[in-house]
């Protein structure tokens, strides 16, 4: 799941999360766990198939110090790339 | 940020019922809330060591059931022997299929974020239920212990 330094097709990240399979709440929560080990700058990389995450995950973002780079959707999956505040 | 307060009141016994508190209480907990929540009365069934939630169609006409049987099916048939265990058993696949959380899941996940559970004394001596059927971690007392922390609370629900 954790795959330091690796490369996404546009920005680096310094974790990812494969939360594909996951329904409301557990994306959230364990993006909040995983951003929670991470430092100040780094950035996390989320994967997953909620639609709910769409709105969910920046409303998260929103309430938090953290800032969600990007948020796409592509063939039903769900790609989000937030940093750590 | 200085940290929030969730108080919630947990009432429902039934397995459809148990998903609210502990997702609200949950994802609080993990955006950084301070959670107690006070399980009374039947709620208390969601703090039992086994869990043995069941959903019932019984007097739930907006309960969507397999082909459209809530349309056409007679409401007395709800009654039938067996249709609780029936409807329970679907609604358990169907939690799984759709990989939403288990109650067992979310109650964990809700300990691990130290969520304050509170189970209501006077149910307990009303029910003549016993402390060891419940799970280690929760605390018990009454309507002052509720207030002792929801009296400041930023969000209090009932549910």
């Amino acid at each position: 799941m954790v795959k330091p330094g690796s490369k996404s097709t546009e920005t680096l990240y310094d974790m990812e999360l494969d939360a594909r399979g996951w329904d409301c709440p557990l994306p959230v929560i364990h993006t909040i766990r995983a951003l929670n080990r991470l430092n100040p700058g780094q950035i996390l990389r989320v994967v997953a198939t909620d639609p709910g995450s769409m709105v969910d995950i920046p409303a998260y973002a929103n309430q938090s110090e953290n800032t969600l780079l990007e948020s796409v959707e592509t063939e039903g999956e769900f790609h989000y790339l937030i940093k750590k505040g | 940020m200085s940290e929030k307060k969730l108080a919630l009141i947990a009432t429902k016994g039934t397995l459809d019922w148990a998903y609210p508190p502990f997702i609200l209480a949950s994802t609080a907990a993990a955006l950084g809330y301070n959670v107690n929540v006070f399980f009374t009365f039947y709620g208390l069934q969601l703090l039992r060591k086994k869990l043995d939630l069941k959903v019932s169609p019984l007097g739930n006409p907006g309960m969507p059931m397999p082909m459209g049987m809530n349309k056409w099916f007679p409401v007395l048939g709800t009654t039938i022997p067996g249709m609780e265990t029936a409807m329970t058993k679907m609604m358990k696949q169907k939690i799984k299929k759709k990989g939403v959380a288990s109650i067992e899941e979310l109650r964990n996940l809700c300990i691990e974020a130290d969520v304050k559970l509170i189970g209501c004394q006077m149910t307990i001596d009303l029910f003549d239920m016993k402390r060891e059927d419940f799970i280690d971690e929760i605390d018990l007392g009454g309507a002052s212990t509720y207030f002792e922390f929801a009296g400041d609370a930023d969000v209090q629900l009932f549910i």
